[in-house]
This record gives C-alpha cells, structure tokens and sequence, in this order.
C-alpha cells in the first residue's frame, strides 16, 4: 500500500537530491569527484531524467551525508543539522533573497504544502516562473531546517490565488489536511482560553494576514473572530475570504493537532473585513 | 556489503515460495528479479523502494543488513497478527497506549511519512499500534526515544511528550480518593493507573511526603533486570517518565512546580528517584504525613 500512497517521482527525487547537494555546499563538480560518478549522471539524476541506481544512491547520501530513507519522507532533516549546526548558515547555496531570510520565524515544512499547492497544480514553466519573480530557488524548501519570515505565506498564498489554483472554498480542505504542525505551546487535552490565546500568540503568520479575537468561550465551544489586518491589500471579496478562510482552517488544525482533541469548524458569519466562526470540541 | 540479494533469498527460503509465488508476492517480474539476483548489476530506487514497502523494511536495512523475515512474512501476507522483530518481542510490558502520543508528536513534528520511515527502519507495521492494548517491550521504546534523540529533540521535548501523554489520558486516572486517606495510598494509586494504563517495566513508591516535597522511586521489575537483551539505555525516557509523573500528580489536583530526577538507575543507582516540589498546598490534604 506505501508505495501507492507516496509514489516517488524521478523528479522528486532529483530537486532533493540537488537540495541536499547545495546544503551540503558542494558544486555539481565537487560532488561528481567525492561520488566518482560522472558529471552527466548527476545532472540527469538531478533533473528528474531517470531514478539514480541504489549503488549511486548510497553514493549520494554519503556525500552529503544524509538518511537513505530521506527520498520516502522527502525532506532532508536534522542529520545535516547536527553536522553543520549551522541556522540558516549553510543555505548559501540556494540563490535567495534576503528579504525572506529577515527575521526568519517559519520553517519551510509550514511552507512546503503552499509549495505543492504551486508545483501540482500549475505547470513546471510557470512554478519556475513564480519562483524566480519571487526571487528564491524553490529546492530550498526541502530543507527542513531552512527558516524564512512570514512574508513569505502572504505572497505565496497570493500567487496561488492568483494563479486560480485553489477556490477560497477549496483553500480550506486542501490546505489544512497538509499543513504542519508550527507551534511552541505545549498546551494539551481540551484546549482552553488560556490555552486558545497561547495558541494565537504562537501564530507566526496571523500578525501579517489577520488577527483573532475569543468573542465567547463555553466549555467545549469557542466562537472567534477573524479580522484582516490590512483589507485594502485585497481587491475582491473571494481574495479577502481565500485569506480568511486558510488562517481560519490553520488555527483549528493546529489547535487539533496540539491538543489531539477532535474540533469541529463552522463559519458563522462573514463581512468584508472579517469572519466568525466557532470551533467545537467533540 | 550489498545484502539485498541474500534477504530476498532468505525471505523466499523461509515463506517456502517458489519463484513464481515469489515474484507474485514482491510484485516484480522476473528480469526484476534476475537484476536482484545478479550481483554484477545493481537496481534502481524506484524499484529498491518498491521492495522496501512490500517487506515493510527501510531502504538502509534492506541493503546494508540481514533482515527479520518474519516481519516482512506478516506484512506481506496482511496477517492480523503482526510478527515483532525478535528485539521487541519478548517482556513485553509496554502497552501501545504509552507510544500513542509519541507517535503524535513525530507526525506533528516531522510528518506521517517520517513515523512510517522511523517504523520500517524498526521492521514493526504501524498497524500494530492501532490497538492501543497491545503490548511490545523497553528496547521498542528505548529505540524509538533514541531516534527521536538523534533527529533532535531536547530534553523539554521528551518531558513534554510524558506530559501530554497523562494529560489527555488523564480521565482513565482514578479521580475519587474518598476511601483512601494517607497521602502515600493516594500517590500509589494513581501509580497503579500509571502502570494499568501505560506500563508494567517499573514499580513506582512514595519514599517521603511533606508539606513541600514528595520523593518517588522507581525500579525496573525483577523479571526484566538483565533479562533484556541488545537493551540500550538512555536518558530520554527518563525525561518523559519525569513529564507523565509531573503532569499526572497536577492534573489529580497536587500541583507540582518542579521534577527533578535525583538518582538513576542506569546510571549505577539501585532505583531512580524523583523529588517533586509542591507550588501549594494541594486540594486533597488528609494525612500530610505517612
């Protein structure tokens, strides 16, 4: 059942193999010689042409000193961050702007679904298209130590509203069924508003895009407002409700996923500027 | 050394296959097979992953080692009864019910693939831990902490998983103590919980109680002293077991400001101990003193 579940893909595994390739700080050259593989065989490999062979595999992973298992989870993780240990230090060979590395306070795992979100459902031509306008390489995203600002979500989420890849109807199911857990809380059992508030606090991103508020709070039921923080960014009512909506569904996933309580959303009421909606506790 | 022949050889051996039902069991073809076999050739990712997922076995483990079989034989043959690998299956007093959160915790944290990843590395289906009674032993959990370790949780991370694992299993702890009425019978009770709930590896005492202070010891069981093999100790559950004491004290109403383990014993001492710190006076006061 595993491999239908998380098929691997050619080119998967060649933009995690170029990630960990420019992490580990080597050129194409460089590693070629450590790897004594030729150089025609890695850009291939890197370019998704054709699955590296198991022995050329191994190769890879010992150059760069990552987990042989890291193509099924498809991040490379914490194995390189013992060896470097270095925050943010080693992403210099990923060509980004700085803007997004300025007080970086989101890992690129909270990031990673927007990212599927563009590379499933657009093609590669324009995903490269709205990487390079954004001015960042894209394979940088699979490191799962690399931390940008919170920037980054507003204007990823934007290109996808903008690129008409999700409806702000779809934004809900699809975004919050992958999105990662990013909270410092350690909050458990029934949330409560002690517990909701720290929640809020620790949202990262909800200081750029919208703010909440606990209107009411019973025992197994919250009602929140979400408001917008600067509604002028958004020109139409789907782009304000597409905003609303996801940082709606991220606090409930979160809240669920910290508390391992089962909640339930429903969206009350909704106006230009802000939506309502309670959550409920089973 | 590449061993990745061998174990398909092993495994074929020991389902007593033929290649026919081999090569239906694996879902391959026979040039696949021929590639496997042929020690000249090497195979490709898609198709060492492939093989990897039908026998439930990590890619590394796969390749690099002699693999379980009988795993690989109830994984393949989606038998109910799944085979641990013999390092987990024997004093097996810890019930899935104490991983539970664990395994929360590392979707939460590095995703569901990773949990799965982790598990085939282990060569356990995470089927198994859909019945949360069933029951695997200390080297299980001592591995996993171990891993958990190795990808970079710190010791607040392991105190915090402990913590949430009594809290949201805080309603299965005895809440009346109305026929109980020394402190010390108040505190083994709820240790008879802990160990009906969770685990029977440790048995767990009051030592002291005060006014500010309560002592708890532990010590691993008799039966399972020396008896466990390839067991490798590590502090990282000893942080957890320091969250779970904490948080199961506090949510029965004595709240707790500080845990501190004081003596262990893996580390040379007869039994581990723990000196837990009171903020105020609890709400259940009936004999402060044994």
């Amino acid at each position: 059942m595993d491999h239908k579940e998380n098929k691997i893909s050619p080119d998967s595994i060649g933009r995690l193999i170029r990630a960990a390739r420019k992490y580990s700080g080597l050129s194409q050259e460089e590693a070629c010689q450590e790897m004594k593989i030729t150089q025609g065989s890695l850009s291939k490999i890197e370019n998704g042409v054709f699955f590296p062979r198991i022995d050329v595999w191994f190769k890879i992973c010992d150059a760069y000193k990552i987990d042989p298992s890291c193509y099924y989870y498809g991040f490379i993780d914490s194995n390189l961050k013992k060896i470097t240990n270095k925050k943010n230090k080693n992403l210099k060979g990923f060509k980004v702007d700085t803007k997004w590395l300025d007080n970086p306070s989101i890992n690129s795992r909270m990031l990673l679904p927007l990212v599927k979100i563009l590379q499933d459902k657009s093609p590669k031509q324009k995903f490269n298209k709205v990487f390079k306008e954004l001015a960042i390489d894209p394979d940088i995203f699979f490191i799962l130590e690399a931390n940008f600002n919170t920037n980054l979500i507003d204007i990823l989420l934007k290109k996808i509203k903008d690129l008409k890849l999700l409806t702000s109807k779809q934004v809900s199911k699809d975004l919050s069924k992958n999105l990662s857990f990013h909270s410092t809380s350690n909050e458990s059992g029934i949330p409560t508003k002690k517990s909701l508030n720290s929640f809020i606090k620790n949202y990262q991103f909800h200081s750029t895009i919208s703010y909440f508020n606990i209107l009411k709070e019973s025992k197994n039921e919250f009602l929140i407002k979400n408001s917008l923080k600067n509604q002028d960014e958004f020109t139409s009512i789907d782009s304000r409700s597409f905003f609303l909506n996801y940082s709606s569904n991220y606090l409930k996933e979160n809240i669920q996923l910290n508390s391992l309580i089962n909640l339930k959303i429903d969206f009350l009421d909704q106006t230009k500027e802000a939506q309502i909606f309670s959550l409920t506790s089973n | 050394m590449n061993y990745l022949a061998e174990n398909i050889t092993r495994f074929k051996k020991e389902c007593e296959f033929n290649t026919k039902q081999l090569l239906e069991a694996l879902d391959i073809s026979s040039y696949q097979l021929d590639m496997i076999n042929n020690p000249k050739s090497t195979i490709r990712l898609d198709l060492a992953e492939h093989l990897c997922s039908q026998l439930n076995v990590s890619l590394r483990k796969l390749y690099c080692e002699k693999i379980e079989i009988s795993p690989c034989i109830s994984n393949i043959k989606k038998l109910n009864q799944t085979e641990l690998p013999e390092k987990y299956s024997y004093l097996k007093f810890s019930k899935t019910k104490a991983l539970e959160y664990v395994f929360n915790f590392i979707d939460k944290k590095y995703g569901i693939l990773y949990r799965k990843s982790i598990l085939r590395d282990m060569q356990v289906t995470p089927s198994f831990f859909e019945d949360l009674n069933n029951t695997i032993n200390l080297n299980f959990v001592y591995d996993l902490y171990n891993r958990l370790y190795q990808k970079g949780c710190d010791q607040k991370s392991f105190k915090s998983i402990g913590e949430t694992l009594v809290n949201i299993n805080k309603k299965t702890f005895r809440d009346n103590f109305k026929d109980l009425h020394k402190d010390v019978d108040i505190f083994e009770s709820l240790f008879t919980d802990l160990i009906s709930i969770f685990e029977r590896n440790f048995h767990y005492w009051v030592d002291h109680v005060s006014l500010n202070e309560i002592i708890i010891k532990s010590q691993m069981k008799k039966d399972l002293k020396g008896n466990l093999k390839d067991f490798k100790n590590n502090s990282h559950v000893c942080h957890m077991k320091t969250g779970a004491l904490g948080s199961m004290l506090t949510t029965k109403g004595f709240p707790v400001s500080k845990i501190i383990k004081t003596h262990c014993e893996f580390k040379g001492s007869n039994h581990c101990s723990y000196t837990i710190t009171r903020t105020r006076q609890y709400k259940y006061t009936k004999q402060l003193l044994s």
